[in-house]
């Protein structure tokens, strides 16, 4: 198969993968988003400028469903991620899974930090995402103070998201067809 | 073999600026002016609608999309052409970049709505293209010393103008700064007339100033016409002389194949 009809074809379906784990966590109402699955499997499979374009059209479709370009700017934070994954998981271009969870753990530390930034620069002090405000309220019952929890809430729930994505990106890397692997993976 | 491609190599042959023959580029080039343009109609109405908002919504995210494929590939136009990673972490303190960046951030939502004035720099974005701005943009470069000279001395006029006038007719102005307001309006031949001399001495002072500042205030002008015509003429010079060179060069070719073609009949 053509590189270029490679690349292509695995675009197209880490996209569709964004969009399917996404709705389907929301549906679930599971305490992850899933929503970057797609992304890391694209920069790890391809290369990371794949990945953030992948992450580019995601967000286009959240955009427009939504109605509201504000949300634009969290893109920097799937950007990162593709980034991160796509440049650790590769060592002399080859995919080397030994490196899977010092790059889930560093995806985790930017992506939570990067979404915290934003958050407070937008002037939005509330959570919205109920796992994050459980995980919020849960640590304030313990004697965290607000503004530790509200940092610490989100990062775990982050690592969480992270972590099962992770997971599933490791598994579909094993169960992908051959034609569209890299040819130095097979 | 193993076909190698780089995403961000054909991305950046895609949005660099188009040379001779590049089409795809050139497309681009249009296709991102236009939505450069397009995307500032909507401020030039007091209320909005479903069209204007969607074209918001659609340009906004092809000029983001377009400034982070610039970011992805800012090695490929670092001057140097060194691939250095550094390239990444000096391109959004690149000019354009900033003014890139600057027109979209009230559309991010991280800027105050009140900011929104600065959507408008988005015009910007055509200038790489033009061929009128370069040409602008390399005067001032040259220039930028005798520009700089006559800037200060018309401030330092205005400045000498404005406290002569607030002087002599301190209950003209609320302030200084009204003062300053009135000799820039004066100077620059604007005149609104809402705050003129009532005095006849301050009189005298607006137009012993007005005389004066209107060379001062005229010198930029000339410089940068003066230096806008070389610089056409040395861009028609210069097309001549490639020209020349080209022609040069092609009956260099036909006289070899010429003279091969004798050799070979003689053979």
């Amino acid at each position: 198969m053509k590189t270029k009809t490679r690349y292509a074809i695995v675009m197209v379906l880490c996209v569709l993968l964004n969009e399917g784990f996404y709705t389907l966590a929301l549906a679930l109402n599971l305490p992850v988003w899933l929503d970057t699955t797609g992304t890391a499997l694209a920069a790890i499979f391809l290369e990371p400028a794949a990945g953030m374009l992948v992450g580019l059209v995601n967000n286009f479709y959240l955009e427009i469903s939504r109605g509201d370009a504000s949300t634009l700017i969290y893109y920097f934070v799937t950007a990162a991620e593709a980034v991160i994954v796509g440049n650790l998981m590769r060592k002399n271009g080859k995919i080397t899974f030994s490196r899977f969870l010092p790059t889930i753990g560093l995806t985790a530390v930017v992506t939570s930090v990067m979404v915290s930034l934003i958050t407070i620069w937008r002037g939005e002090s509330k959570l919205t995402f109920p796992a994050d405000i459980a995980v919020c309220d849960f640590l304030q019952n313990i004697g965290f103070p607000h503004m530790a929890a509200f940092f610490v809430g989100p990062f775990l729930v982050k690592l969480l998201d992270v972590a099962v994505q992770g997971a599933i990106v490791l598994i579909l890397c094993m169960i992908m067809p051959k034609k569209l692997k890299n040819p130095s993976d097979i | 073999m193993i076909e190698q491609i780089s995403l961000r190599r054909y991305i950046y042959s895609l949005i660099k600026k188009a040379e001779i023959g590049e089409r795809a580029s050139r497309i681009y080039d249009y296709f991102i002016s236009a939505v450069a343009i397009i995307s500032i109609i909507p401020l030039m109405f007091k209320e909005t609608n479903a069209l204007f908002d969607a074209i918001y919504l659609v340009t906004v995210y092809i000029l983001f999309a377009d400034y982070i494929m610039r970011w992805m590939t800012a090695d490929y136009f670092a001057d140097d052409n060194s691939h250095s990673p550094w390239a990444f972490v000096k391109y959004p303190i690149r000019p354009l970049a900033i003014l890139d960046l600057v027109s979209l951030l009230p559309s991010l939502g991280l800027l105050h709505h009140g900011w929104r004035i600065l959507r408008m720099m988005r015009i910007f974005k055509i200038l790489p293209y033009s061929k009128t701005f370069s040409y602008i943009l390399n005067v001032f470069s040259k220039q930028r010393k005798t520009l700089l000279s006559v800037l200060c001395i018309a401030v330092a006029y205005i400045f000498i103008s404005a406290l002569a006038m607030f002087s002599y007719e301190p209950d003209t102005f609320d302030s200084f700064f009204g003062a300053l307001y009135w000799a820039t309006t004066a100077l620059t031949t604007v005149g609104y007339g809402d705050v003129y001399p009532i005095t006849d001495f301050g009189k005298l002072i607006s137009m012993v100033s007005s005389l004066f500042g209107i060379a001062v205030i005229a010198l930029p002008a000339g410089i940068v016409t003066a230096g806008f015509v070389d610089e056409i003429q040395a861009d028609v010079d210069r097309e001549a002389h490639l020209e020349a060179e080209l022609k040069e060069a092609k009956a260099e070719k036909e006289a070899e194949i010429k003279a091969a073609e004798e050799a070979q009949n003689e053979n």
